[in-house]
């Protein structure tokens, strides 16, 4: 993994908010999805520069839905995890995994 | 509209509420004085219908006019839809591209809509600005890169066409 794959916080959460949304990740839901779980009250026009960001690195991809009516006749953006982007978030958490081996944060080494 | 009709009725009534009992005052305070003089009749007169429109003010406000008429008000307030700032949209439209605009204009007016219905337009409207607000710097940012990265790629361009030619 390059210096470039690697992965900020909020890519993680957003990238791990599509994981959990499976085929209904668009704006909305991924923002309620990090709102609710994560804490973190990102304004959405953060998501999409970071998901526009993740997709240029190849992690995500998107596609246009339909256009409803509760949206001012708008498509929504749908997102999915990528091959890469799999990949990249399965080696951040063995690299996080292998850094937390034998220790606990509140004593230093276990 | 229900905001209109309520300030306008509400100012009407409160000063011709000021002006009668001001007149009334006047009146009392110069009527043993000289009641006959024609020079305050006007005043005595101004007084008098100045309290008959108070009064039917009064009136009227106990009546169930008014309330219909409010209620009337509000329910053609509650039947046009609410629409986001349109300001607001504007500026996220001069950030992005037009469709990915219309995806984030679209994602914020679904929650808007949500919004509204919760707590009212005006929180909606300024749920819809902090949003606007919030989103303006990285937008701005992100938008900045991509002039820079087409300048640089339109600039390498240009090199190799000198070279070239």
């Amino acid at each position: 993994m390059g210096k470039g794959d690697n992965l900020g916080e909020l890519e993680q959460l957003l990238m791990w908010a599509i994981v959990r949304l499976g085929e209904n990740a668009y704006g909305v839901t991924i923002w309620q999805e990090l709102k609710d779980r994560a804490g973190r009250d990102v304004a959405m026009g953060a998501i999409y520069t970071t998901l526009e960001r993740l997709e240029e690195k190849g992690f995500v991809r998107s596609k246009f839905g339909d256009p409803t009516p509760e949206r001012g006749g708008r498509a929504k953006r749908y997102f999915a995890l990528a091959g890469a982007g799999a990949r990249a978030l399965e080696k951040q958490r063995e690299t996080l995994t292998a850094m937390w081996g034998g220790l606990s944060p509140a004593r230093g080494r276990a | 509209m229900t905001r209109f009709i309520r300030r306008w009725l509400g100012a009407i009534w409160f000063w011709a509420t000021v002006v009668a009992v001001f007149g009334f005052v006047a009146m009392l305070a110069s009527w043993p004085t000289n009641p006959e003089s024609p020079s305050l009749v006007p005043l005595h007169l101004i007084a008098v219908v100045e309290l008959v429109v108070a009064a039917a003010g009064w009136f009227w406000s106990r009546t169930g006019v008014r309330r219909e008429i409010l209620a009337r008000a509000a329910a053609v307030d509650v039947a046009s839809p609410a629409s986001p700032p349109r300001r607001a949209e504007f500026l996220l439209y001069l950030l992005l591209p037009s469709k990915d605009g219309e995806a984030l204009a679209g994602d914020l007016e679904e929650v808007f809509h949500r919004v509204v219905a919760k707590f009212g337009r005006r929180a909606g409207r300024a749920w819809y600005w902090s949003q606007t607000a919030r989103s303006i710097a990285p937008l701005a940012m992100r938008w900045l890169l991509r002039v820079l990265r087409w300048t640089a790629f339109w600039t390498a361009v240009g090199k190799v066409l000198r070279r070239l030619g």
